[in-house]
């Protein structure tokens, strides 16, 4: 038996990945915990509902509502776990059912940690498919040869990160450079400039950059525009704002021998 | 089994799963939380339109017409319009002549390569360790704790690094009092864990 899954009886909160694609990416693991939770708290990705959730007969409370118009994220994250710990608490076990990887840009999982351990609440986590997994298969890369980088955009501005042009480099939330609120538009192009002018830094002009956005439903092809970086900024503020970016390395660093005995 | 039993029996398992397959996909889409104003076509998180519901199939939309032309979906009992045809193509023109072309210029051969960098030197061996430092007592090992969340120790920026800091915490202690007080209203321990959740997060 997998040591990380436990019997329900014993668990207060499950905090289960969803994946990317909608009704194809839960885990075996993921359905038998949930469906033996009182209630399953769930926070889709716009694209509706999961089918495979709707399905376990379990009722579902839907988290999205706690997204509001310039509100801080940070606020709107807080206000989803407190609800879903106050469940937890009264009536366990519940389930907390997030689209993607649990644990790969999702803050309220690192809330419910935190207060499971305060409370002592019995906590299990269940990976999905993160975005950085259906980016690896849309780009077809294995990250394997030249390794990877990867890096939130505002952090990497912010803290000015050295990039290494040699590895193959994976930005995300680039729609939301610099913005601690929620907003549904379009995001601006300042931000877009901001980090064109960074990555200009370490990369030549005519390099070709991906701006990648894996189909969330088995129905619909994932996009991948390629743009020079120069015009990076105005293809990303006229295109596709999927807020993730490839950028394939430019040079190649040199091998030295390695005694492998 | 003969074998045509045997080929009876995987052409009717496959048609079952094909049957399957194409049930799960309508279930899908009939349950798409899209609006009934947006169900003609679905846009990225920010809202702009990506895919559009043409001749019955979701089509990507091409950059050029990637505006917000999301057509309202017709009314019950109406008729959807017959897809947009496709985008007419001159055909090439036929050849005006039995004059073979010119032939293409020589093509010019791309300069040489530049020479290989020297090889770059390895750098020294690093000095020899420091000796090694005398390390305090390991501290006494956690207590056992419930779940199953996978512990790191040792983390930079280990988020439950601060446990012990939040459990002495009066305010902390006072939500944990409320929170396991079986007799609390549900809406005075949600107010509890929004203030726990400020204190934590």
């Amino acid at each position: 038996m997998n040591p990380q899954v436990h019997p329900t009886a014993d668990l207060d909160l499950a905090i289960v990945g969803m994946g990317i694609v909608i009704g194809r990416h839960l885990s075996v693991e993921g359905r038998e915990i949930m469906r033996r939770c009182t209630t399953i708290f769930a926070l889709d990705n716009a694209y509706g509902p999961d089918p495979e959730l709707m399905a376990l007969d379990v009722p579902i409370v839907d988290l999205n509502r706690f997204y509001a118009e310039g509100q801080r994220r940070r606020e709107i994250y807080r206000r989803m776990a407190a609800e879903i710990l106050t469940s937890a608490t009264a009536k366990p076990p519940v389930a907390f059912a997030t689209y993607g990887h649990p644990q790969v840009y999702c803050y309220p999982t690192t809330l419910l940690r935190r207060a499971s351990r305060v409370l002592g609440l019995r906590t299990t986590i269940v990976p999905g498919i993160s975005a950085l997994d259906a980016l690896l298969v849309d780009i077809d890369f294995d990250l394997g040869a030249q390794g990877l980088q990867t890096y939130d955009a505002s952090d990497a501005l912010a803290r000015q990160r050295q990039l290494q042009p040699d590895v193959p480099c994976v930005l995300w939330q680039v729609t939301w450079i610099g913005e601690a609120t929620y907003r549904s538009g379009p995001a601006g192009v300042d931000g877009f400039r901001e980090l064109e002018r960074y990555l200009l830094r370490f990369y030549p002009a005519e390099h070709e950059v991906l701006s990648v956005f894996s189909s969330p439903h088995p129905a619909l092809d994932s996009i991948i525009e390629r743009h020079r970086l120069d015009n990076l900024s105005d293809a990303l503020a006229g295109g596709v704002q999927s807020g993730t970016v490839f950028i394939p390395p430019v040079t190649s660093r040199p091998r030295y021998p390695v005694d492998t005995e | 089994m003969s074998d045509l039993g045997r080929f009876i029996d995987r052409i009717e398992r496959d048609v079952a799963f094909a049957l399957s397959v194409r049930a799960d996909l309508v279930a899908a889409l009939a349950d798409y939380s899209l609006d009934d104003h947006e169900r003609d076509a679905i846009a990225d998180p920010s809202g702009r339109e990506l895919w559009r519901l043409v001749g019955g199939r979701y089509s990507r939309v091409s950059p050029g017409e990637r505006a917000v032309d999301v057509h309202p979906p017709p009314a019950a009992g109406v008729t959807p319009p017959p897809p947009p045809p496709p985008s007419s193509v001159e055909p090439p023109p036929p050849p005006s002549s039995v004059e073979p072309p010119p032939p293409p210029p020589p093509l010019e051969l791309p300069p040489p390569p530049p020479p290989p960098p020297p090889p770059l030197e390895l750098p020294p061996p690093p000095p020899p360790p420091p000796p090694p430092l005398k390390l305090p007592p390991p501290p006494p090992p956690p207590p056992p704790h419930h779940g199953g969340d996978r512990r790191r120790a040792g983390w930079l920026d280990d988020p439950i690094k601060d446990l012990d800091g939040w459990r002495s915490d009066p305010v902390v202690q006072d939500i944990v009092t409320v929170v396991t007080d079986h007799g609390a209203p549900v809406d005075v321990i949600r107010q509890a864990m929004l203030r726990l959740m400020e204190r934590i997060g």
